[in-house]
C-alpha cells in the first residue's frame, strides 16, 4: 500500500521493528532493573552526579503503614510512587494536608485510611510489572518552571528524550492537561510537542494521536517556545549509556522552577509515539548515527554529534 | 529479513515436506480425506407376544457378498432361543430364528456392522437363450407373490412385447413399463402383482412382484430382492427389487427408484427369493425396527483407505498406532502451534492488545467444551462480574490479592447456580460445566481484574473484545474438521507452523496498528 511506502520514505519506525533491532540488539535484559526500579535509578543517578527529585523516604513492607502519618508529616507537599511502576501508573501527587485529609493535584481528596490502602496496592504490587511486591517512594512535588505554564493545564510537564548508544537523537515534552488529570501522559490524553534536537526549539504538536497546533485547554500556540538549559538537560541524557549500559533509552526529566532540569526516571523500552510529535521518523537519525563511529567518545562529545550531525533535524 | 532464521525456515519446510511426500508416494496416503460413508451400523430390534406357550419368529438376516459385506454381528436375547437356519428356498438366504416361551413381550436385538459397494451388473446387448440351468429355472415357476399365468398378466406382455426375441430388449420394455405406468405409493400393505396392475400405483412390493410376474410370463427367469435402503435413523420400511437373469448374471433392476442394470450401495440385500423376510410363528404380535446410524471411519482408514496399522518406519511415527483415547487427545493438542500461530499473527502483525498470549487460545479451546454460544456467555458473565466487583469490593478495601480469591469463590458460586439451573431447564451444555473451561475463565476474570484497576475500564474492555475476537478466529480455525485430520495424518505439518512462526517472529515491518497510529504522518 502507498502508506506503507510513505511510512517507511519518512523513516518511521513501528513497533515490531523496534523490539527486533532497537530494544532486543542493544538492550541487554540484566541491565533492567536499572531503569525499572527508580530506587535504582536514582542510586545511579547520584553516582553519576545527575540531579534528581529528593527521595523523602520509602516504605519497603506493610507494617511500616502503621507510622505512614509520621512519615509524612514534615512534607506538606509529596509524591508517592511504586518503586517498579511503568507507564506513569500509580502516581500520586499529594499538594497539601488539612484535618487528616491529603488533597490530591487533580482535587480529589484522600482520608489517611484511604492513603494507606492506597500504599498497601503499591507494596502488593498492584501497579509493578508483572504484578511482583514493590516499594513506595515518597519524593519532593516538582515546582515546575513556568517556561510551559501557558501550554500546560495542571500537573508538571516533563522531556522525554531518546538516546541511542548514548546520543540524543529525539525529543519532546509532555504537556498535561485537564483530560490527562494533571499527568504528563500520552496514553492518558496529555499533550506531545515536539522539539529541534539541536536549538531545543518546540516544533509541533500531538494530542491523542492527531496532530495539533494548539494546546486544547490553554489555545495557545504550541510551536517556538524555547526550552532552558538545553545544553545541560542533552548532557544529563547523553549519560544514559554510561548509567544503564543501555543502548536504546528513553530519558524523562522534569524542569524544576528552583533546581533546573532533574532526571526523573528512565525507560527501556520507549514508545513511539514522539515520532507523531516531531512529525519525523527516527529511523534515519538512527542511521545517521550508525554510519558514524561512537566507541571511546564522551557525553560531552555526544552531544557536540547532536548539534553537528542532527541540526538539519 | 534475517538469512538465519529464513533457513531455518526452509529445512523445517523441507523436512515437513519430505516426511509428508513419503508418506503420499510410499506408504498409500493420501492428501484428502478419501470420501467416507459406506459403512454402516444397522439394529434390528424384534418384539413379539406369543399366543401359547410358545412362540418364534424368523427373520432373513443379510449374508456377505460381492455387494455388501458383513461383520461384526453380535446377537442379544436374553430369554430367548437363537440359532441360524438355511432358508427353504436355497443356500442364498439365512434365517435368524428366535424361539421362546412368549407370555410377556419378548425383545431380540440383533446388530450387525455392513460395508457396501454400488452393484452394477451391465446386461448385454443381447441374450437369447431359451434354457436355463435347473437353479436358475425355478424362477421361472409359478408361486403365490408372482401370478403369472393370470390371463392379465398374459396379455399385458403380448401387448407391450409382442414378437421380441432379444430377452434384453423385452426386460427393458417391461421394466419401463413397471416404472413408469405404475405410480409409487408408500403405503405399507401387502400388494401383489395385480392389485398393482389394476390400481396402476403400488409399493415397492407391488412393483416388484409385478416385474417379476412379467418377465416370468415372458420366460425370462426373474427373482424377487428383498431388503432395506441405508439410510441413518429408524424405518420399518422394507424395500424390495427384482433381479433378472440376462446373459449368464443375474442383473439387479428396481422398478420402484429406476435403476436398471445396477442398485446403489445403500441398498442391503436381506434375501433373495420369494418368502416373507419376517415371520411370526404362534405370536400375537410382532413388530420390528431397524436402527441405522453410518459407522465413522477410523481416521486411519480416511487418508490410507485400509485399516491394518501401518508398517515398517511409519509404525513407530504414525500417531494411528496409538489407543482410540489418546488419538482423539492428540487430534486437540496438534491444533494448539496452529492457534498460537493465529495469536502471533493477532499480536505480530495486525497489532492488536490481549489478555495474555496464550489466554485467547485456551478461551478457544474452552469454548469447544462448553459449545461457542455458552463459552461466550461465560465469559460475558464472568467479565461483567468483574466490573461488578470493582465498585463494590472497592468499598471494602480488600488487599489485592485476598480481593482477587474471593471474586474467584463468587465466580465459581455463579457456575455452580448456572449449572443446577441449567439441569432444571434441560439444558444440557449449562449442566455438563466441565472443570478446563471454569479453569481458564477464572485465569481471565484475574487478567481483566487486574488491567481493570491497573489501566482503567476502557483499556480493560478493549484487551477483552480483542481476547475474544482471537478466541474466537483460534476456535473457528480448530473447528475445521479437515485440519483436525490433516495434521493427526501429517503431524510433520506442525514443522510447516513453526516455519511460518520463525518468520513472524523475524516480522520488523510494520502492524496494522502501526499504520493506523502514523497514518496521520503521512497525509500532508
Amino acid at each position: 500500500m502507498g502508506l506503507i511506502q510513505k511510512l517507511r520514505t519518512l523513516g518511521i519506525c513501528g513497533i515490531n521493528r523496534r523490539n527486533a533491532a532497537l530494544i532486543f540488539p542493544h538492550n541487554p535484559r540484566k541491565f533492567f532493573p536499572r531503569v525499572d526500579d527508580k530506587l535504582l535509578t536514582k542510586e545511579i543517578a547520584l553516582h553519576f552526579h545527575v540531579p534528581v527529585p529528593e527521595l523523602y523516604g520509602v516504605i519497603r513492607f506493610h507494617h511500616e503503614l502503621g507510622r505512614l502519618e509520621q512519615t509524612l508529616a514534615p512534607y506538606p507537599r509529596f509524591v508517592i510512587k511504586p518503586a517498579r511502576g511503568a507507564q506513569g501508573k500509580g502516581i500520586l501527587l499529594v499538594t497539601g494536608n488539612s484535618n487528616g485529609s491529603y488533597l490530591q493535584t487533580d482535587g480529589q481528596r484522600f482520608t489517611l485510611r484511604e492513603l494507606k490502602y492506597y500504599v498497601s496496592g503499591i507494596l502488593s504490587g498492584l501497579y509493578s510489572l508483572g504484578g511482583q511486591v514493590d516499594q513506595a517512594l515518597i519524593e519532593a512535588l516538582i515546582e515546575a518552571d513556568p517556561v510551559f505554564q501557558k501550554v500546560s493545564y495542571g500537573g508538571v510537564p516533563d522531556i522525554r528524550i531518546i538516546v541511542y548508544k548514548g546520543v540524543p537523537v529525539m525529543s519532546m515534552v509532555r504537556l498535561p492537561t485537564r483530560e490527562s488529570r494533571g499527568k504528563a501522559n500520552l496514553h492518558q490524553g496529555a499533550v506531545g510537542m515536539g522539539v529541534h534536537m539541536a536549538t531545543g526549539m518546540s516544533t509541533y504538536g500531538v494530542y491523542k494521536n492527531r496532530p495539533i497546533e494548539y494546546h486544547p485547554d490553554t489555545g495557545q500556540r504550541l510551536a517556538g517556545i524555547q526550552i532552558p538549559f538545553w545544553e545541560q538537560i542533552l548532557t544529563m541524557a547523553a549519560h544514559a549509556l554510561e548509567m544503564t549500559g543501555l543502548g536504546y533509552v528513553g530519558v524523562d526529566l522534569v524542569l524544576d522552577r528552583d533546581r533546573g532540569p532533574l532526571l526523573l526516571e528512565l525507560n527501556a523500552r520507549p514508545g513511539l509515539s514522539i515520532q507523531i510529535a516531531n512529525r519525523a521518523g527516527l529511523l534515519p537519525r538512527l542511521e545517521a548515527l550508525d554510519r558514524l563511529g561512537l566507541e571511546g567518545k564522551s557525553p560531552t562529545e555526544r552531544v557536540r554529534l547532536v548539534q553537528d550531525l542532527l541540526g538539519s533535524f | 529479513m534475517d538469512k538465519k532464521v529464513l533457513l531455518l525456515s526452509a529445512l523445517l519446510s523441507a523436512l515437513a515436506l519430505s516426511l509428508m511426500g513419503y508418506k503420499v508416494r510410499f506408504a498409500g496416503y493420501s492428501l484428502v480425506p478419501r470420501p467416507s460413508g459406506d459403512t454402516w451400523s444397522v439394529e434390528l430390534q424384534l418384539r413379539f407376544v406369543g399366543e401359547k406357550k410358545r412362540a418364534a419368529v424368523r427373520a432373513n438376516l443379510p449374508l456377505s457378498n460381492p455387494h455388501q459385506v458383513i461383520f461384526d454381528t453380535r446377537n442379544h436375547s436374553r430369554q430367548l432361543r437363537f440359532y441360524f437356519r438355511q432358508s427353504d428356498q436355497g443356500g442364498e438366504n439365512i434365517l435368524g430364528v428366535w424361539s421362546g416361551s412368549a407370555k410377556e413381550v419378548q425383545v431380540a436385538i440383533y446388530r450387525f456392522s455392513v460395508r457396501t459397494r454400488p452393484f452394477l451388473v451391465d446386461p448385454p446387448p443381447e441374450d437369447t437363450t431359451s434354457r436355463y440351468p435347473e437353479e436358475v429355472a425355478r424362477w421361472l415357476r409359478e408361486s403365490r407373490e408372482v401370478p403369472f399365468r393370470d390371463p392379465t398378466i398374459q396379455e399385458l406382455v403380448a401387448e407391450i412385447v409382442p414378437h421380441q426375441k432379444n430377452k434384453v430388449a423385452v426386460v427393458r420394455a417391461l421394466y419401463n413399463f413397471v416404472y413408469n405406468e405404475i405410480a409409487f405409493t408408500p403405503s405399507k400393505d401387502q400388494m401383489d402383482a395385480l392389485i398393482a396392475l389394476d390400481q396402476k400405483k403400488a409399493n415397492s412390493r407391488g412393483k416388484a412382484r409385478l416385474f417379476c410376474a412379467l418377465c416370468r410370463a415372458a420366460r425370462i427367469p426373474c427373482r424377487i430382492i428383498g431388503g432395506l435402503i441405508l439410510n441413518e435413523g429408524e424405518t420399518d420400511d422394507l424395500h424390495l427389487w427384482s433381479e433378472v437373469y440376462l446373459g449368464g448374471s443375474w442383473v439387479p433392476i428396481c422398478p420402484t427408484r429406476g435403476y436398471f442394470g445396477k442398485v446403489p450401495k445403500n441398498y442391503l440385500i436381506l434375501r433373495a427369493g420369494g418368502e416373507p423376510i419376517f415371520e411370526g410363528i404362534g405370536t400375537k404380535s410382532f413388530s420390528y425396527l431397524f436402527t441405522i446410524t453410518r459407522q465413522p471411519e477410523t481416521l486411519l482408514q480416511l487418508y490410507t483407505g485400509d485399516s491394518s496399522p501401518p508398517n515398517g518406519l511409519l509404525r513407530y511415527v504414525s500417531l494411528f498406532s496409538l489407543p482410540v483415547k489418546t488419538q482423539i487427545f492428540f487430534r486437540i493438542l496438534l491444533l494448539i502451534p496452529v492457534g498460537a500461530l493465529i495469536v502471533a499473527i493477532f499480536r505480530n502483525v495486525i497489532g492488536v492488545p490481549s489478555f495474555g498470549i496464550f489466554t485467547p487460545i485456551l478461551i478457544a479451546l474452552a469454548f469447544r467444551d462448553t459449545g461457542l454460544a455458552w463459552g461466550v456467555f461465560f465469559l460475558s458473565v464472568v467479565v461483567f462480574l468483574g466490573i461488578l466487583s470493582r465498585y463494590f469490593l472497592d468499598r471494602l478495601q480488600l488487599l489485592l490479592v485476598p480481593r482477587l480469591s474471593f471474586l474467584l469463590s463468587v465466580v465459581v458460586l455463579i457456575l455452580l447456580g448456572l449449572s443446577l439451573s441449567g439441569g432444571e431447564i434441560g439444558v444440557a451444555e449449562a449442566a455438563s460445566v466441565a472443570l478446563f473451561p471454569i479453569v481458564i475463565m477464572t485465569t481471565v476474570i484475574e487478567r481483566f481484574s487486574i488491567t481493570l484497576v491497573e489501566e482503567g475500564a476502557r483499556a480493560a474492555l478493549i484487551k477483552t473484545f480483542w481476547t475474544i475476537i482471537i478466541a474466537l478466529a483460534g476456535y473457528g480455525v480448530m473447528s475445521i474438521q479437515w485440519l483436525q485430520l490433516f495434521l493427526f495424518a501429517f503431524p510433520e505439518a506442525i514443522l510447516v507452523v513453526m516455519a511460518l512462526l520463525l518468520m513472524v517472529g523475524r516480522y520488523t515491518g510494520y502492524r496494522v496498528s502501526d499504520l493506523i497510529r502514523f497514518r496521520p504522518l503521512a497525509i500532508p
